[in-house]
């Protein structure tokens, strides 16, 4: 669709390469002060280590944090899957009367600042007398991730042939098998892009897991700790491990689940 | 469709689980707002006193105004620089659109708290900005209002954000019939009038999801306030983070929470109206 | 001469409502076996919805479908002993021909050298040997047909059921699709029930028609006898070309009936129950109208003169648009002579054409829209 003159280098050019500046110079400084020899934030750099790497990696704190951040991210990317690909089903294969207020109703957590849901559920726990724990943490991270993958699921569904599944049934095919041998198998790159997507939500939240956290510590909850100390070059390798390493699954993954499945 | 009464079993873990652990909390704290505080801990009651007490000190008001017009300008700032990335990308650079998504990806996929932090290092006066201004020979001096400021909490927060305001856009554009547009064109519009006529109301509902999504995100965050705000840019999410913490006085915290976000709402149907006035959406 | 075929199925009664729309009125119908019968009509007359009753994909508000015996309602889809080929031939799209066409004898557990073989028989059947191991989306729009077919066969049932399988192909597979079809449902002796809006495809490839409109079924019938011997106006129109006039009895004989259309009386063959002054509409197939002015043998009971107002080649044939007076145009269908030259029928100019009372179709208009 190509409506306008390519060749003409304008306005919408600046923009788009500022922006992308924009969007990736904090990434490029993170990644480049993760080797700086000094703490100090500033340029220029005082000089090249790998120094920073070794010590997040003995540091038992951030590898005890590092393992609750994916426990807890496994734990919620499957809830929210889950109960959010049963909610995506019922949304693009029912017609019912609330249907609108209800496609609504589903996004209300992720429209709230986080901070609000943070207060309402300590409170809530507090109230009830559940203490906090990594239970409560996984217990909010599905409000704001379920919503994600109903959206992912929905944008599957919506497009799906029912055909496949009434030729399956003609063929004899129960609805368990119908499920199993033709329709799983169609939305499972749905499906594991809403596991990616939820679980890396999770992994990085910080604004609500504050409130409701306890004893036990999250990765971004020992980041805020070390960013409160000031100890800067371990937060950018932290930070750039954790880039690399989500990148590398993404190209991975992306080999079974199309990225476009993330464009709701 | 299928027999009716299916839905309901499909739909209700989602709905049981947000009854549960959603829309009760959120009422639990708006019941807060209206219990007191005393040194044994809260009391049961129903007074207006903590909503009272946030207009009987000039800073709390000022803070919460400052904190919606730091969501709002964010939100704007978002919206103009996002538009253009996403309209290039339907209609001009169809192929970079991967290329921008893995970008955008990679922007989400790092520490949120981290990419906020090198703001500091970009910043700060010894940061990028500084050192390359003074190489340059533009400057002697540092300028000292890119850090702990509004200016610099603002800037901070667009960077968050306009991922979040991409997307949206990009997915109504993607969503307008390259037909509308070449009927348009066909009937002799040039393209300005089929940008005015055609594509940006198509596109508003993105754009306007995008807005208050941003705006409202913006206005709430209590992390890059406290970051690179500095004591200018104190914003109302670090002030209610304090009565969940240190100041310990949860009703308060809830009412100026639930003040903070009646007035968002307020103004997000101002928005909305206004919009649908000035006939920018269909 | 009325043998007692089996019936392979036995349509009840059926009634379904989509809301405040009726879809199927009270629809009774009987196939036999190994018979090809196709469901007629036009988008929205409820074809399609009575062939997903009968395969299981909607429940009807009331009536039986009866197999053998047993009502076949009462069974789930995945029970029931009949196949179908959908309309867009819903191939699963992951899995490769070979595992699209075993999916159900792997469902009911065959052993794997059974499966490979029966596999490759319907293969053969539908002509696609080798194509094993592809998948649909590497496949023509007429593989992928012959592939749904191929699926739906193996399983042996004893009906199968086609929606508008030809619908989405270019004419000229279409046709050929058309003939395969035909040669494989005489091979089989399967009983096909066989869906389409196309009136021609239905002639070429069925042993019986069933016409429908709105629900309900207007005439069953052989091709031939629809066709010849249409039962309504809609019959007429739907099937074939017809020039349709309306009119009114003007006279009532022993062994004719006239009827006055556009101030023209039209001899039509005596039909019973129509009297002097009956709004009544005349069907005549635009093939049995040929000229008369050119000293052609023909006995015509009915000739009407008038002028050319178009002239229509196609391929062989020619139509001929003449127009007798201000509201009777009437066309005339021809095969082109070897000889004729185009100048020999100037538009503007004068013809007659005619034709005889045995082609003419009457039919009384209705106030109500009862079955006929």
């Amino acid at each position: 669709m190509s409506i306008m003159n390519r060749s003409k280098f304008g306005f919408l050019e600046v923009i788009n390469i500022l922006v992308i500046l924009y969007l990736m110079l904090p990434i490029f400084i993170i990644i480049l002060f993760s080797f700086n020899t000094t703490s100090a934030a500033m340029f220029p750099m005082a000089g090249l280590t790998t120094k920073w790497y070794g010590e997040v990696l003995r540091n038992r704190n951030f590898l005890a944090a590092l393992k609750n951040s994916v426990l807890v991210g496994i734990a919620v990317s499957l809830i929210s899957v889950v109960i959010g690909s049963m909610t995506s089903f019922a949304l693009t294969r029912y017609r019912f009367k609330m249907k609108t207020v209800v496609s609504f109703a589903v996004l209300i957590p992720i429209t709230l600042p986080p901070i609000i849901l943070g207060i309402a559920l300590l409170s809530f726990f507090s109230l009830i007398g559940i203490s906090r724990s990594l239970a409560t943490v996984i217990i909010s991270h599905v409000l704001f991730c379920a919503p994600f993958a109903v959206l992912i699921m929905n944008s599957r569904l919506e497009g799906f042939d029912i055909s496949v599944e009434e030729a399956a049934r003609d063929l004899g095919a129960s609805r368990s098998q119908t499920f199993r041998y033709v329709t799983f198998p169609l939305i499972r790159p749905s499906i594991i892009g809403a596991l990616m997507l939820t679980f890396a939500i999770s992994f990085d939240e910080f604004l609500v897991t504050f409130f409701i956290i306890g004893k036990k510590n999250t990765l971004p909850i020992i980041i805020w700790g070390m960013l409160r100390r000031g100890v800067s070059p371990v937060i950018n390798s932290i930070a750039t491990m954790v880039l690399v390493i989500s990148m590398a699954l993404i190209v991975i993954v992306n080999r079974y689940a199309k990225l476009k499945t993330l464009r709701f | 469709m299928k027999k009716q009464k299916q839905h309901i079993y499909l739909l209700s873990p989602l709905f049981t689980y947000f009854t549960i652990f959603f829309f009760a909390p959120l009422f639990i704290l708006f019941i807060y707002s209206f219990w007191r505080t005393t040194s044994t801990g809260l009391v049961p009651t129903f007074t207006m006193h903590n909503y009272l007490y946030i207009f009987s000190k000039k800073l709390y008001p000022i803070i919460i105004l400052k904190s919606v017009r730091i969501g709002f300008i964010t939100a704007v700032i978002c919206v103009l620089l996002s538009y253009p990335v996403a309209y290039s990308l339907t209609f001009k650079y169809r192929r970079m659109q991967d290329f921008v998504l893995y970008l955008i990806l990679i922007s989400l996929f790092s520490s949120y708290l981290v990419r906020v932090y090198a703001w500091k290092t970009i910043l700060g006066h010894n940061g990028l900005i500084n050192q390359l201004l003074k190489y340059i020979g533009i400057i002697d001096e540092p300028l000292s209002f890119l850090l702990y400021s509004p200016t610099a909490v603002v800037i901070t927060l667009v960077f968050i954000f306009i991922p979040f305001t991409i997307l949206p856009i990009f997915s109504s554009l993607q969503n307008i019939s390259v037909d509308y547009i070449e009927a348009a064109r066909d009937l002799g519009a040039n393209t300005a009038k089929t940008f005015y006529k055609i594509t940006l109301p198509l596109s508003m509902p993105g754009v306007i999801t995008g807005f208050i999504f941003s705006f409202v995100l913006a206005a709430g965050d209590y992390v890059t306030p406290q970051m690179v705000g500095g004591t200018e840019g104190l914003m109302i999410g670090r002030i209610v983070q304090d009565q969940f913490g240190l100041t310990y006085n949860w009703p308060f915290g809830s009412a100026l929470a639930y003040f903070t976000i009646f007035l968002l709402v307020v103004l997000i149907n101002l928005f909305i109206w206004i919009t649908r006035m000035l006939k920018l959406r269909r | 001469m009325m043998l007692e075929t089996a019936k392979a199925l036995i349509i009840r009664n059926i009634c379904k409502n989509f809301g405040i729309v009726c879809a199927v009125k009270n629809m009774t119908l009987e196939v036999q076996d190994g018979e090809f019968i196709s469901l007629l009509g036009p988008s929205g007359c409820g074809k399609t919805t009575l062939l997903r009753i009968i395969a299981g994909f909607e429940t009807p508000d009331s009536g039986e479908v009866i197999i053998d015996g047993i009502n076949i309602l009462d069974l789930p889809p995945n029970k029931r002993p009949m196949n179908m080929v959908f309309q867009r031939y819903a191939l699963f799209p992951h899995m490769t021909v070979f595992e699209n066409v075993a999916f159900s004898q792997f469902l009911l557990k065959r052993p794997k050298s059974e499966i490979n073989q029966k596999v490759k028989r319907m293969l053969e059947l539908v002509q696609l040997e080798g194509f094993e191991s592809r998948k649909p989306d590497q496949l023509s729009g007429g593989q992928c047909q012959r592939i749904a077919l191929a699926r739906a066969l193996i399983n042996e049932p004893s009906v199968l059921l086609l929606d508008e399988p030809l619908g989405a192909l270019d004419l000229k597979i279409r046709k050929q699709m058309q003939i395969e079809l035909k040669k494989i449902q005489e091979k089989l002796g399967i009983t096909f029930i066989y869906v389409t809006h196309d009136q021609e495809e239905a002639l070429v490839m069925s042993d019986q028609i069933v016409l429908m409109q709105a629900g309900e079924s207007i005439q069953v019938d052989t091709p031939k006898r629809i066709y010849n011997h249409p039962n309504s106006k809609f019959s007429a129109t739907f099937i074939g070309e017809s020039n349709l006039f309306e009119g009114a009895v003007a006279a009532v004989h022993s062994d004719h009936i006239e009827v006055l259309v556009g101030g023209v009386a039209v001899l039509v063959g005596k039909t019973g129950g129509v009297a002097r002054g009956d709004k009544v509409s005349l069907a005549i197939r635009l093939e049995r109208v040929k000229r008369a002015d050119r000293g052609q043998k023909k006995d015509f009971e009915n000739l009407l003169t008038g002028t050319v107002e178009d002239v229509v080649f196609f391929g062989f044939m020619v139509k001929y648009y003449v127009r007798v007076n201000d509201e009777l145009l009437i066309i005339a269908e021809e095969e082109i002579a070897k000889d004729e030259q185009e100048e020999d029928t100037p538009i503007g100019g004068k013809m007659t054409v005619g034709f005889s009372i045995k082609d003419v179709n009457l039919f009384v208009e209705r106030v109500h829209s009862d079955t006929l």
